[in-house]
């Protein structure tokens, strides 16, 4: 027989009721209320990784981040996800550093790796890889690079809390070099420059009419064997025609003293070699031993950069041909500083010549793998990923306003209905 | 673009001219077999000067003993360092003479040690071919000096080329003549001085 309880007893009983009721119907308010209706939010650095999930649940009317530094790629793709489900998502963030970090493999057979950094000019950028710190530099003109022996694993570089990661994208396949000419003490010290300096060397060097001195027994340029062509001396005509040929075929060639001049290398060459400029000094500085070269003035025609010049009259000048590169020299007695020169002559001359076929030299790369987590330019993706920063509005407020988790409710939910169970059971109430 | 020259090495000891007439013909003989640009007269370029280092090879002979002073033997080891080609040629034709013992004490003191180059190395093929090494020279053949034939020319070796080469077959006296007169000869007998000139400028 049911017992009848105390009306007071009955009234809370029936509060209980009451307030599951009203629970399960704020769990489902929260879960069922349309994003119009939420308030635009805004969050700090250190608060996005505990919005995310709220803003994903909850979608608010419009999110607007409030950066310091780049957020790391999940929280990114994140916003990114929220705002293609249909939430505007703003961001800013002015004291994040427009930072990028570049690895490149250098075509040299001593190796080395490149480290192109762009960061706000007058940044000192801290450059390290997997082992260990590798430098700090300070970005001019917007940007600095570092030639790196060898890194391992991923290459960062900061800007106080920014920091952005790459590590080489390919590696290099380096093939040889083929030094066309005569037979001079030009064309015998290029050779062994290019030798010391760790490059395989085909030579093709004319002694007498139809007499050649062969190294390597290659006769003409070929991309699939050469990285790059040295033309020391004009070349006959079917010569020319193969380095032109090879040149736009993604050859690189380098053109010393009189060679531009042959007709058939006209299409290739940056312009004509005219009249002989006199050495500026008689002994060979440290600091500047080409002023004791002579050599024949270039004329640059079309887009040609010049890469040095003396009196206004230019001796060195590349340019692209097609898919190929050309650098054009007026010196045609380098050999000259290498035996002349100072101390440091043999090791400066070997290397100015390494560097002129590094930077002509075909390169044929093997892609090798790449981490995607790698944030190498972290600002200019959050751009991509975001768009570009705007201010927040004024209807932004700046804390989200705190509501219940669903297993809050979830708890809450269950007491109250326990306790007006146990209070029904206790009295012999059903 | 400059050209060859044949530069002949005047060192204070000894008498590095003896044999005067031997750049000429040899000049003649690059002329005469090759397209290299080669200057009509020779150079004579004193070892302790820095003129050194404007003559990639040096000919280098004499009868007397030699004796580098500091200055030479600071340059000869330079300019052999730095890609030089000298070329030593003993003008005594004789195996244990003044000039040969003296010479290469020196060489090898200043450069390094002599070997002996095999009669197929590549300086042989440079230009004309000399299927049994080093030519005999008709002082080797006719009984003057030590009546040896010399079977093989010497030298330094440097990152696989030779640096300086040494000669003790006279090549001197064989190639001390007016160039008018090679066409006095059945064979011309300089012309393994072409294969010495195309191998430096070549390797």
């Amino acid at each position: 027989m049911p017992s009848r309880g105390s009306p007071a007893r009955v009234a809370i009983e029936r509060g209980l009721r009451a307030l599951s009721l009203l629970t399960l119907a704020a769990a489902a308010w929260i879960a069922w209320r349309p994003p119009a209706e939420r308030e635009a939010e805004s969050a700090a650095p250190a608060d996005l990784t505990e919005a995310l999930p709220r803003w994903t649940i909850a979608p608010p009317r419009r999110i607007h981040a409030a950066l310091d530094a780049a957020p790391p790629q999940e929280s990114r793709d994140w916003l990114r996800a929220i705002r293609r489900a249909g939430t505007p998502v703003t961001w800013a963030g002015e004291d994040i550093p427009a930072l990028a970090v570049e690895v490149a493999p250098i075509a040299n057979p001593r190796g080395g790796t490149m480290l192109w950094v762009a960061a706000p000019s007058g940044a000192r950028v801290a450059l390290a890889d997997a082992l260990a710190s590798i430098d700090t530099v300070v970005a001019a003109a917007g940007g600095a690079r570092v030639l790196a022996p060898s890194t391992a694993g991923a290459v960062t570089a900061s800007v106080g809390a920014q920091m952005a990661a790459a590590r080489a994208r390919d590696t290099l396949l380096l093939r040889r070099v083929l030094v066309l000419g005569r037979a001079t003490w030009e064309t015998k010290f290029i050779v062994a420059a290019l030798e010391e300096a760790g490059w395989l060397v085909d030579a093709r060097l004319a002694v007498a009419p139809g007499v050649d001195v062969t190294q390597g027994g290659v006769r003409s340029p070929d991309t699939a064997r050469h990285a790059a062509v040295v033309v020391v001396d004009a070349p006959s005509a079917s010569t020319a025609s193969a380095v032109a040929r090879y040149v736009r075929s993604g050859g690189g060639a380098i053109l010393s003293g009189a060679s531009a001049n042959a007709s058939s290398l006209a299409d290739i060459a940056i312009g004509r070699a005219g009249a002989r400029v006199r050495a500026s000094s008689v002994a060979f500085a440290d600091d500047a031993p080409r002023r004791a070269l002579g050599f024949l003035a270039i004329a640059p025609l079309g887009e040609a950069i010049v890469l040095e010049e003396r009196d206004g009259r230019v001796a060195a000048a590349a340019r692209r041909v097609e898919i190929g590169r050309v650098v054009q020299l007026g010196y045609d007695e380098t050999w000259r500083w290498r035996l002349a020169g100072g101390a440091g002559a043999v090791d400066a001359h070997r290397t100015w010549w390494s560097g002129l076929v590094s930077s002509v030299a075909h390169r044929a790369a093997v892609p090798i793998s790449r981490d995607a987590r790698d944030e190498d330019a972290p600002l200019a993706r959050l751009v991509d990923a975001l768009g570009p920063p705007s201010p927040a509005s004024g209807d932004m407020v700046a804390r989200a306003r705190w509501l219940p988790s669903p297993a809050l409710l979830f708890a809450l939910v269950s007491m109250l209905v326990l306790a007006e169970l146990a209070s029904r059971r206790l009295r012999g109430a059903p | 673009m400059s050209e060859f020259v044949f530069a002949t090495a005047q060192y204070e000891s000894g008498d590095w001219d003896s044999a005067p007439l031997v750049p000429a013909n040899v000049i003649d003989s690059i002329a005469r077999y090759t397209s290299i640009d080669v200057a009509p007269t020779g150079a004579i370029v004193a070892l302790s000067s820095r003129d050194v280092f404007r003559h990639p090879l040096l000919y280098l002979t004499g009868h007397l003993p030699v004796r580098f002073t500091a200055a030479e033997r600071t340059n000869v080891a330079e300019f052999v360092r730095r890609g030089g080609f000298l070329f030593v040629d003993d003008h005594n034709h004789d195996i244990d003479g003044a000039f040969h013992k003296t010479v290469t004490e020196e060489i090898a003191r200043t450069v390094g040690p002599l070997v002996e180059l095999p009669n197929d190395h590549v300086l042989y093929r440079a230009f004309f071919h000399f299927a049994d090494g080093p030519p005999t020279t008709s002082h080797e053949l006719n009984g003057w000096g030590d009546n040896l034939v010399h079977k093989h020319l010497h030298g330094v070796i440097r990152d696989g080329r030779i640096a300086v080469l040494y000669s003790n077959k006279d090549y001197s006296s064989e190639w001390g003549y007016h160039p008018d007169n090679k066409r006095f000869l059945a064979v011309d007998n300089t012309k393994f001085a072409v294969n010495v000139v195309v191998y430096a400028l070549t390797r």
